[in-house]
């Protein structure tokens, strides 16, 4: 294995997909990069039509000091920006699936869990924009009191959830395990049951209860 | 009028120290793509085309003579 995705990723872990938000969770950060743009653009290209006397002698320091900083900062706004969105990624491999959240410049979050964790996936989409481009959000659930994964912005939603049950299906086959998650479904427990029912010498033998009462001793 | 110069290297080191962040940030954690890389030659290339730009200009700038509107405003006060 020649390139690594994140720390933990062990030898012969292979990366099935990486997810990263789509580009229009970044629209309303790239629509304010833009408008000051063009306002710095028109201050450059109409002012000095305007107001020459502004574009003159020490004024002009002035000018070209302000629209200086007015592009340096809104370039690195944007790319601030771009960066915590580039950074913000969901991983899923052969054996886990990471979740890493660059929150800002130095706070960073890195969630991970193994693929027979996984209970359901879902994928859902709202509104007229996400329908057009073909975004969504995508749910993972957890077992245990592990919190949910949630990937917001997701390209295509439902392909990706797909890809993660065929993922943590083939997984669970490698490994054996049963799972009450999405590699049956959310009754697979019911069916193991039956089949054991019906088999019971494959039924593994199941030690005696042994509860005592502390009740009787009050008595 | 140094003041004024003074101040926007102070503003343009800040700038700096944050696009260091910022690069630090794309260098350490980027991902096996060319995408963080080509977004960074990017951002400094647009940077640096700016600085330059900015400092062809206040080259040229006079630092010494006050123009009218200054004088204009100077006289009414």
């Amino acid at each position: 294995m020649s390139v690594k995705y994140f720390e933990s990723q062990q030898e012969g872990e292979e990366v099935v997909l990486l997810i990263r938000r789509h580009i229009l969770a970044l629209a309303s950060v790239m629509a304010i990069a833009f408008l000051i743009y063009l306002i710095g653009l028109i201050a450059v290209f109409v002012l000095p039509f305007i107001a020459p006397v502004m574009v003159k002698g020490f004024a002009l320091n002035i000018y070209v000091i302000l629209i200086s900083l007015l592009f340096l900062f809104n370039t690195i706004f944007l790319f601030n920006n771009w960066v915590l969105h580039y950074l913000h990624v969901a991983i899923l491999t052969t054996e886990h699936f990471v979740e890493i959240n660059q929150m800002g410049l130095f706070a960073r979050k890195v969630s991970e869990m193994t693929l027979e964790k996984i209970q359901d996936v879902s994928a859902s989409q709202k509104g007229l924009l996400h329908t057009m481009f073909d975004i969504g959000e995508v749910v993972i659930e957890t077992a245990g009191e592990a919190p949910n994964f949630v990937i917001e912005f997701a390209p295509g939603p439902n392909k990706i959830s797909q890809q993660i049950m065929d993922t943590e299906r083939s997984y669970c086959e490698m490994h054996g395990i049963r799972t009450t998650g999405v590699s049956g479904n959310a009754n697979n427990n019911t069916f193991i049951q039956q089949a054991n029912a019906m088999n019971p010498q494959s039924q593994p033998e199941m030690p005696e209860p042994n509860i005592e009462y502390p009740g009787e001793q009050w008595k | 009028m140094a003041i004024l110069l003074l101040i926007y290297i102070i503003v343009c080191l800040i700038w700096l120290f944050w696009a260091g962040i910022l690069t630090y940030l794309v260098l350490r954690y980027r991902y096996p793509d060319k995408i963080g890389v080509t977004m960074l030659l990017i951002f400094w290339g647009v940077s640096i085309a700016i600085l330059v730009i900015s400092a062809i200009f206040l080259s040229r700038a006079d630092w010494v003579t006050v123009p009218p509107f200054f004088n204009s405003v100077a006289a009414t006060y």
